[in-house]
């Protein structure tokens, strides 16, 4: 069922249809019935007429040679075609046609048995009444045009069908409309919901809320209220974890740097704790770096940043590295804006160039560019190391997912979650990542698209 | 009115039944609605055609046209249902897990584009049979403005209580299990198939290509042709209540394929799980 609305609308306006087009069938074939019987009682009340006149003059019309023809009356209204022809013939109770009206034949129509019965003359079916006539004066042969009952009888029940009819669309309509009210707090909650940032944990006001939808909000409430004190836990911790892990480790690293130089010569297990020191700084750094570009803790509002600006600094920024293992560097491109957040824009930035720096040998090339392409921000980052497998290059985004596990001989420190920071800048910008072949001999390249965005008001604005 | 809505109930019935079968078929399979549009399309058009022509085509071939047609028509409608009977067959052998999540699976293994195209063929040209009908039977009444009233009114019963029907049957079959509406569309393509090839020896007997000989039962006295329940029964299964020797023949020869269709598939079935 992809919409209730549609459902019930379609399901219901069928049944109230299917309903009442079969009670429209129901009445109109009762109310022909009815009609019918109507139509009988009019004509036996035509023989009452005819017994007034008729029979005093039995024995004079018995001694005539000859039927006498009632010629048809000339009515003055002809606007009423609609009403049947009544024709009629006299006959005696020897067989002998008395008199007729001028549409009957000379031949006696039916059999002399009292009754209503069918015949067929003049080119019509004609309804016939057969009835014996007052003071044993012969029979009476009443005659109504089969067709003429069928159409007034059909005129009258039609003007009670045709509103039935008519009325299903505007059912149809009502019925909408009735269950757009009745779903009004569905829609409201819907988008109550999906108008809120991802950051708003407030409980939804459930005040005047239908009885089927307070269950719901109830539900949602203390689930929303769960994830506020969840997320407050984590973030307390993040913090507490900063500063309760970056004070220690920063005096651990002037203990060592005081070990290496009173101690002489220095043990080569010296050299092992300060790389391990090392290690554990950048480690702690990266996580809370990942904690902090989270969408659910992203606090941060977008603005408009000169990516351009922002790769060059990064690179100045990244010079002894790329000095200590003589790597070429080459940047080119044009100014490109966009916008995002220009701390998380260069998280990305350097753990991409940090990563190339990282698995370059010396001596090597890395190469950063920024193109705008219509609406498009192009940053390529790209290198001749020893790049990664087709089949690895999802799982490289993954959390603490190293290539050749620990095994890497970069000599420098790695914890596996730089890819994963990078792709979550990414995806907060909206932005797309992909992982392909340099077009050095080997080599990873590194797209990031951006949508363009406005430039800023300083053009140095980085 | 009565006569124009039984006539209309007729055809929109049959055809009410055959789009819902096939709109369920297609949300079973998780198969976009699309195609009902121009099945409608091409159905609403070529009907109109074949009542525009309705003359032409009636004094073609020494005034056998229109039967040639109808039966053209329902020999059509017969070879799409095989191949759409052929297609879900399988399915019906299939672990009931599997044709529960039969729409997650790989598009590869499940042939839409010819089950598509046999549905769009099989509504539209039992439409425009059966919509054609209605264009001559209301065309019919133009000259009288009281008896075009009453064949209105009769039409828009019919099309409402067909329509209705065929809503109701959509939502009751939505909600039961995919293998069971498949189980139910098999049931459903083997007698419309075999009524409508019955609807094909109809045709051949009336313009003498194939010779008539006596009824082989009469159930009239049971259930008459042109009773309501007579009415439905025809649109559902092609029912005839007295049916000759070549009727009852065209019945077998129709029904013959899906009925091997079904046992292959089960002989395969059980064949692959020895």
């Amino acid at each position: 069922m992809k919409s209730i609305r549609i459902f019930l609308v379609v399901l219901l306006v069928a049944i109230v249809t299917l309903a009442n087009f079969a009670a429209a069938v129901r009445g109109y074939l009762g109310s022909m019935e009815e009609a019918e019987r109507l139509f009988n009682k009019r004509l036996l009340q035509q023989v009452d007429l005819l017994d007034y006149v008729l029979p005093s003059r039995y024995q004079e019309y018995l001694q005539r040679p000859a039927p006498e023809i009632f010629p048809t009356p000339q009515k003055n209204d002809s606007s009423s075609p609609q009403i049947a022809d009544l024709q009629f013939q006299w006959v005696s109770n020897e067989g002998k046609l008395l008199a007729r009206s001028a549409a009957m034949p000379n031949e006696i129509i039916t059999d002399l048995k009292a009754g209503n019965q069918f015949a067929n003359f003049n080119h019509y079916r004609w309804h016939v009444l057969v009835a014996e006539a007052a003071n044993n004066s012969g029979w009476y042969l009443l005659a109504e045009r089969d067709d003429q009952r069928y159409r007034l009888a059909e005129s009258i029940i039609l003007q009670a069908v045709s509103p039935m009819v008519i009325a299903i669309p505007l059912i149809g309509f009502v019925i909408w409309w009735v269950l757009g009210i009745g779903l009004k707090p569905v829609a409201v909650l819907a988008k109550e919901f999906h108008a809120r940032e991802a950051t708003d944990l407030r409980p939804i006001e459930h005040q005047n809320m239908p009885i089927e939808l307070l269950q719901l909000a109830q539900s949602a409430n203390e689930l929303l209220r769960r994830l506020e004190s969840s997320f407050i836990r984590e973030q307390r911790f993040s913090a507490d974890a900063a500063h309760e892990l970056r004070t220690p480790i920063a005096a651990l690293n002037i203990h060592c740097e005081n070990l290496l130089h009173e101690v002489n010569p220095v043990p080569e297990s010296a050299h092992k704790l300060q790389q391990g020191i090392k290690r554990m700084r950048y480690l702690v750094e990266q996580i809370l770096l990942l904690n902090k570009t989270s969408p659910d803790h992203f606090m941060s509002q977008f603005k408009p940043v000169n990516l351009t600006a922002l790769t060059k600094q990064v690179i100045v920024s990244a010079s002894e590295a790329l000095s200590d293992k003589d790597i070429n560097i080459e940047f080119d491109g044009d100014e490109c804006w966009i916008n995002g957040d220009a701390t998380a824009l260069e998280t990305l930035i350097n753990n991409l160039l940090g990563n190339a720096i990282k698995y370059t040998q010396k001596n090597g090339h890395v190469v950063l560019h920024t193109w705008l392409r219509g609406n498009v921000v192009i940053l390529e980052v790209m290198d001749n190391g020893p790049g990664i497998p087709v089949e690895q290059r999802e799982r490289v985004f993954d959390r603490f997912y190293r290539l050749h596990g620990d095994r890497h001989d970069s000599g420098t420190p790695g914890c596996g979650l730089g890819l994963s920071i990078a792709k979550q800048v990414v995806d907060l910008h909206q932005a797309d990542i992909r992982l392909t072949q340099s077009s050095f001999a080997s080599g990873l390249l590194v797209t990031v698209k951006f949508t363009a965005g406005k430039k800023g008001e300083k053009t140095n604005d980085i | 009115m009565v006569d124009a809505i039984l006539l209309i109930l007729r055809e929109v019935l049959e055809a009410a039944l055959i789009i819902t079968m096939l709109l369920v078929m297609s949300r079973k399979l998780s198969i976009a609605f699309n195609w009902i549009v121009i099945a409608l399309a091409l159905g609403m058009l070529s009907s109109w055609l074949l009542a525009c022509y309705a003359y032409a085509i009636a004094d073609a071939f020494d005034g056998t046209g229109q039967e040639w047609i109808n039966a053209l028509l329902y020999f059509s409608v017969i070879l799409s249902f095989i191949v759409i009977a052929s297609i879900i067959a399988p399915l019906l052998f299939n672990t009931p897990s599997h044709v529960q999540y039969l729409p997650l699976t790989n598009e590869s293994i499940k042939p839409y584009r010819k089950l598509i195209f046999c549905a769009v063929f099989a509504v539209g040209l039992s439409l425009a049979r059966e919509v054609a009908e209605i264009w001559i039977y209301v065309g019919g009444f133009l000259h009288d403005p009281n008896l075009l009233q009453s064949a209105l009114i009769g039409g828009a019963i019919g099309v409402g209580i067909g329509t209705s029907l065929g809503v109701i049957t959509y939502y009751l079959l939505v909600f039961i299990s995919a293998r069971a509406f498949l189980n139910i569309l098999f049931v459903f393509l083997v007698l419309l198939c075999g009524g409508l090839s019955m609807q094909i020896a109809r045709q051949l007997l009336q313009i003498g290509i194939l010779d008539s000989a006596t009824p082989l039962w009469d159930t009239s006295s049971i259930i008459n042709e042109h009773s309501w329940l007579g009415e439905l029964l025809y649109a559902l299964i092609g029912y005839d209540s007295s049916p000759n020797a070549i009727q009852v023949i065209f019945y077998w020869v129709a029904v013959m394929p899906l009925l091997l269709i079904l046992l292959w598939n089960g002989y395969r079935r059980n064949r692959t799980s020895i």
